[in-house]
């Protein structure tokens, strides 16, 4: 059963093609890394997805009840403190003063953050610590669909794996889907169940690959040594860092 | 236990909302040594020029005194603050609320900026001169002048303001299930950064015309008084008027904009280092 269908999306900036038939599908409890060159079109995709644009031509069918969404930078109101940011997205769901303390604690513990940090204003928290604070917020108001859009491209190799378990963790244990946009396959490797890798001119998604064993069970070395076989020997991902080539030269 | 920890957060805010209060007093010492700067430069004019050309400060002040003790000149003083500060606030929900909305179409900005320049342009003595010939010598007159001055600067402020919006937050409400209207809250929220300043800019010009177009119409209240002064040659009342139509002003910025202004930015000075804060 898919909770989220893209069929045939397709989508274009001023006439300019980024996006054209692609169609993907996630099951319920699913972690589905989509990986793909740079400009490859994958945030226009995550974007279309959770709602944020709506595509040229396609349709997207939603069959989870509430999402939320993780984007490459915090995105936090800097006039209001940490649990300011997190009750602003709770505002819809009406909780008693006491049911929303009490949430806004225990997604705060979730993610490793103190008392005292949610009465800090963005502005004082580290950029690690934000993160965390976005990440939190998504987290809280109960999603069964996470999107994530380079969620931790900012984040020190360290602190990335420990935010993948505290996230990623959290959600899985709980059933929900989750959509992962990232351009490092290592990530990709270690935290989903299916690689799905975007074309490099954004025609279609070239192929996917399943991930042996469970997402965040991998330890370093399976991952790493499955990002490796992907890039060495598998043609599908031969591409990947195409663009950056490009670029250099 | 959870009543516990909420009543030592109240007390954590009372304790710091005592403290930023305590802080604003304080910094009136700075603006005390501002003034007396002001007051010796003031002397040394004095000293300079003579008694006829600047009055030594003291005696203004003297002046000032009397004034303010003198029950008939307290409507006077009333007339001119209530015509600039009804200006002022219908400018703030003119122009204030035109910028808002024209900030979130890119065809009307493109349409306002250059009417909006012409406005600018305009001198507020041109709008004396062709809203005495509607109204006369009234309330409505100086009212109308100060709006014309000053509705402008607070439409650029508003529009200023929803324009340089961060719009990854408009996605990120939206993505958070927000509609329009929750979204254009963060607009405005937003666009208090560059009102604010707007605001100050725009209550000093309310002050300003609203005196010189009551000077010229010869509608009373401070500039009347300051127009009696001038057929009288009494330059010591004269600067005392003027002092008073400052001080009112200060009274308005420093009474009422800094602090909602503090209250509105106050993350701005959790970020600010020590040394800045005080």
């Amino acid at each position: 059963m898919s909770v989220l269908a893209l069929h045939e999306i397709g989508h274009a900036y001023f006439g300019r093609t980024v996006l054209d038939r692609v169609s993907l599908d996630i099951g319920a409890g699913e972690c589905v890394a989509l990986v793909g060159p740079s400009g490859s079109g994958k945030s226009t995709l995550l974007h279309i997805a959770a709602g944020l644009l709506t595509p040229v031509r396609g349709h997207v069918a939603r069959g989870y009840r509430r999402h939320a969404v993780v984007f490459q930078e915090p995105r936090l109101l800097d006039w209001k403190d940490a649990r300011g940011n997190i009750a602003y997205v709770l505002r819809r769901s009406r909780l008693s003063s006491r049911a929303l303390g009490a949430r806004i604690a225990a997604v705060a513990e979730l993610v490793d953050l103190t008392p005292d940090d949610l009465k800090k204003f963005p502005v004082e928290l580290s950029g690690g610590m934000r993160q965390r604070v976005a990440i939190a917020r998504a987290l809280a108001i109960e999603p069964d669909f996470v999107y994530f859009d380079e969620p931790f491209s900012a984040l020190d190799v360290g602190l990335r794996q420990r935010m993948q378990d505290l996230a990623l963790g959290a959600l899985l244990r709980r059933g929900a889907g989750v959509l992962f946009v990232t351009h490092d396959l290592m990530e990709a490797a270690r935290i989903a169940h299916r690689v799905l890798v975007l074309a490099a001119d954004g025609c279609g998604v070239a192929g996917e690959r399943a991930i042996e064993g469970a997402p965040l069970a991998r330890d370093a070395r399976a991952s790493f040594d499955c990002a490796q076989r992907f890039l060495t020997a598998d043609p599908l991902f031969a591409h990947l860092n195409d663009v950056d080539e490009r670029r250099v030269l | 236990m959870q009543a516990s920890t909420s009543s030592a957060g109240v007390l954590d805010a009372a304790l710091d909302r005592l403290g930023r209060i305590g802080r604003f007093l304080w910094s009136a010492w700075i603006g005390l040594a501002a003034l007396s700067l002001i007051a010796a430069l003031w002397q040394l004019g004095h000293e300079i020029f003579g008694d006829f050309v600047l009055p030594a400060p003291l005696p203004v002040i003297a002046h000032i005194q009397a004034i303010v003790a003198a029950p008939e000149s307290h409507p006077v003083i009333l007339a001119t603050a209530e015509r600039a500060l009804v200006g002022l606030a219908l400018s703030l929900l003119v122009g204030g609320g035109l910028g808002l909305v024209i900030g979130y179409s890119p065809a009307a900005i493109r349409i306002m900026r250059p009417v909006v320049t012409i406005l600018i342009g305009v001198p507020p003595i041109a709008w004396i001169v062709v809203v005495m010939i509607w109204f006369g010598s009234t309330d409505t007159t100086i009212i109308a002048t100060v709006v014309a001055a000053a509705a402008p600067l607070l439409l650029i402020g508003a529009a200023e303001g929803v324009i340089t919006r961060n719009r990854g937050l408009d996605d990120m409400a939206r993505a958070f299930g927000a509609g329009p209207l929750r979204r254009a809250t963060l607009g405005l929220r937003q666009a208090a950064t560059t009102l604010f300043p707007a605001l100050m800019m725009a209550s000093g010009t309310a002050f300003k015309v609203a005196v010189m177009s009551e000077l010229l119409t010869n509608a009373g209240g401070v500039g009347g008084a300051l127009a009696d002064a001038r057929a009288t040659l009494d330059v010591g009342e004269a600067l005392a008027w003027v002092a008073l139509a400052v001080a009112l002003l200060l009274l308005v910025e420093y009474g009422l904009m800094h602090p909602v202004r503090s209250e509105f930015e106050r993350w701005r000075s959790a970020a600010q280092p020590w040394g800045v804060k005080r």
